[in-house]
């Protein structure tokens, strides 16, 4: 399913990303954030900008309330990819998981933006170890409230 | 229609007898559910001194303090908000909102005009909440959640083009009811259907269908008054009314505009429903005023921690200084999505629940127009239009009609899917500007009319990081869950088979202090 947005739309967007490689720019050719029916987004900058960025915030500072999303920038956690693999895929705590609605692709790709983008580490995702952390039958409802 | 196989017909039939039969069973449900909320309780003989801390000011919490104290109990609030009612929660004129990241948002609505950000109307079966708006004096009206003349939508039929939902109804309805009338009339079901049921399936079909005596669903006044006319009745000269011809049934299904038909025929969305006069936080204001003096404010529990003496609670105050509440007992409401993130010392079982159940992404706009153009030029008066395009559906103000100036309705509301994420990662203003640009393909007098909006996405809610709790595992894991952890109990929405209802919520907190009561008194 695509979505055309004009441009008017897609300025405003990309005002909205703190940094300027998170992909939305115009003169980019910029993906429109809803053409999939899953997460949009190639690279890890364009998946962190469209997704993650909502509760970790665009500058992986994380944002605190009643209760807080971590920081994902200066995390030592992400140093192995192994971590935020399960993380994603499976959720944890609060946050839901995102394997169902992200590839394997996208996800080595955003875990590899949160060990070199936000944080100085290595990048070591794997497809196969995306594949290894998805549950065999992962759980959808759908119902409105 | 005559090349369609075998299967795919009895596709359709089972796809009709199928809501039907569903529809059955849920009321079947509902039927169940009414014993479940038999009337206010009443829970007698609190031992005295029995002091109970309540975590939470939702209406799981308002509950549990309004009841608790009712039964003698001294009984202590902490709400991390400075106001009571949780997600029962409503955006009127001159609010401002700050959510997660810092954006701010003032709402600029004519007085009067509001967003139900959260929970925004009321089942009639939710026996419960409907009970506690009438103690509390919550003054009710009907919610609209079913309206014949608004749009359903999906980008890739009728050319884009929305169709009103009681030309697809009827159509839909029309022509699978000739499907099943012909196959019938044919003898093809006759292993299926007696001899004595047949002629009265057949006047049913005819009847339900709105079918000729052929049993076809064809252009006529007859179809015409149901789906629409070409030209209306009207009065005196040249008055007589036009019909129109029906869409035919391959259009229809390839449109997949059927796929809305069913929403408003589930038990929590069935009519009548309904909304609190001037928004949904009319009901935690009823519950304010009658344990508002229990409540402590802008308190942010950091610890819950209990032995065999009591339970304690420390707090940081609106001032950030460290306090601490003791009581014999506890009943926390504080959503799993914090209470996740809290030091406390319940048992390894009920925090294995609290740390695996995740919270839903959920977005909602308020959008308000100088004018009711919805009303004015497309008579659609309350309801809802679905859409396939991202903002979900829109939804017209159930209040105020024909009236002139500023009206707001719901821009659009998402519930979980890579939209909420999607819209969660945008700023207050692009996601307005978002639900602008979607809403004005199914209403182009959007830009024109536009006055302010304002958008809630759950995730960036402080107070709550999301919309409702979900299981890993419910079947495995609720009964453990909803059990007494010595001293505290855990009650909400999310501990509900009414998950994101406020009834569940209620009912929760309901049978939650109804067991602590009886383990106070016969341990």
């Amino acid at each position: 399913m695509k979505y055309v947005i004009p441009a008017l739309f897609l300025a405003t967007a990309a005002t909205a990303q703190d940094d300027g490689s998170a992909g939305t720019s115009p003169d980019r050719g910029a993906p429109d954030i809803f053409a999939d029916e899953t997460i949009t987004g190639t690279t890890g900058a364009e998946i962190y900008g469209n997704v993650c960025a909502g509760c970790h915030m665009p500058d992986g500072q994380g944002a605190t309330g009643a209760g807080t999303y971590p920081a994902l920038a200066d995390n030592p956690n992400l140093e192995y990819a192994a971590y935020p693999i399960t993380v994603v895929v499976g959720g944890l705590r609060g946050m839901p998981p995102l394997g169902p609605l992200m590839s394997d692709e996208q996800i080595v790709a955003v875990v590899e933006y949160l060990q070199t983008g936000l944080n100085d580490f290595e990048a070591d995702a794997t497809a196969e170890a995306v594949q290894q952390a998805r549950p065999e039958d992962p759980m959808q409802t759908t119902g409105e409230h | 229609m005559t090349d369609l196989s075998r299967r795919q017909l009895l596709q359709m039939v089972g796809t009709a007898a199928g809501g039907a039969a569903m529809l059955h069973t849920m009321t079947a449900m509902g039927h169940a559910q009414a014993s479940t909320y038999s009337g206010p309780i009443r829970l007698e003989g609190a031992p005295e001194g029995t002091k109970i801390l309540v975590l939470g000011a939702g209406l799981a919490g308002l509950t549990a303090a309004l009841e608790l104290r009712a039964a003698g109990y001294e009984v202590e609030v902490l709400e991390y908000r400075e106001k009571a009612g949780g997600r029962c929660w409503t955006l009127h004129s001159g609010d401002t909102y700050t959510e997660l990241g810092g954006d701010t948002q003032t709402v600029d609505f004519a007085e009067g005009n509001y967003l139900n950000p959260g929970p925004w109307r009321i089942p009639h079966y939710h026996h419960a909440i409907l009970d506690y708006c009438r103690r509390l004096g919550v003054p009710l009206e009907p919610f609209i959640q079913k309206n014949h003349n608004s749009y359903l939508h999906r980008q890739d039929a009728f050319g884009g083009q929305p169709q009103r939902f009681k030309e697809i109804a009827t159509d839909h309805r029309g022509h699978t009811s000739e499907l099943l009338a012909k196959a019938v009339d044919q003898g093809k079901l006759d292993d299926m259907v007696s001899a004595d049921d047949r002629e009265a399936l057949l006047e049913s079909l005819k009847d339900v269908g709105v079918l000729n005596d052929s049993y076809e669903y064809v252009e006529s006044l007859d179809t015409a008054y149901y789906r629409g006319y070409a030209k209306t009745p009207g009065g005196g000269a040249n008055a007589a009314p036009e019909p129109t011809a029906p869409i035919d049934l391959s259009t229809i299904l390839k449109s997949e505009l059927w796929t809305w038909l069913s929403t408003h025929e589930t038990l929590n969305h069935q009519l009548a429903m309904f909304q609190p006069v001037g928004g949904m936080d009319a009901i935690a204001r009823g519950f304010e005023r009658e344990v508002g003096d229990l409540i402590t404010y802008e308190a942010k529990v950091v610890s819950l921690e209990q032995d065999d003496g009591g339970v304690t609670a420390t707090w940081e105050d609106g001032a950030g200084e460290r306090r601490t509440s003791s009581a014999d007992y506890c009943v926390c409401t504080i959503p799993f999505s914090v209470l996740g993130q809290i030091e406390h010392n319940l048992s390894g079982e009920l925090t294995s629940v609290i740390d695996s159940m995740f919270y839903n992404g959920s977005v909602k706009w308020g959008l308000e127009f100088n004018r009711r153009f919805w009303e004015e030029d497309e008579h659609i008066y309350g309801g809802i239009s679905y859409t396939d395009l991202p903002i979900s559906q829109i939804s017209y103000p159930s209040t105020g009609y024909l009236q002139s100036g500023p009206a707001v309705l719901l821009g659009g509301y998402t519930w979980r899917g890579p939209e909420s994420f999607e819209f969660n990662a945008m700023s207050p203003q692009d996601r307005i500007e978002a639900a602008l640009e979607y809403g004005s393909r199914i209403h182009p007098q959007y830009r024109d009319e536009f006055k302010t909006g304002v958008t809630v996405s759950w995730h960036k809610v402080p107070w709550t990081l999301g919309c409702s709790g979900v299981w890993a595992d419910k079947e495995r894991d609720y009964a453990q869950a909803v059990q007494i952890d010595r001293r505290v109990v855990c009650a909400g929405e999310h501990l509900s088979y009414l998950p994101a209802w406020q009834e569940g919520a209620i009912l929760s907190s309901l049978d939650a202090i109804s067991r602590l009561h009886d383990k106070i008194l016969n341990g």
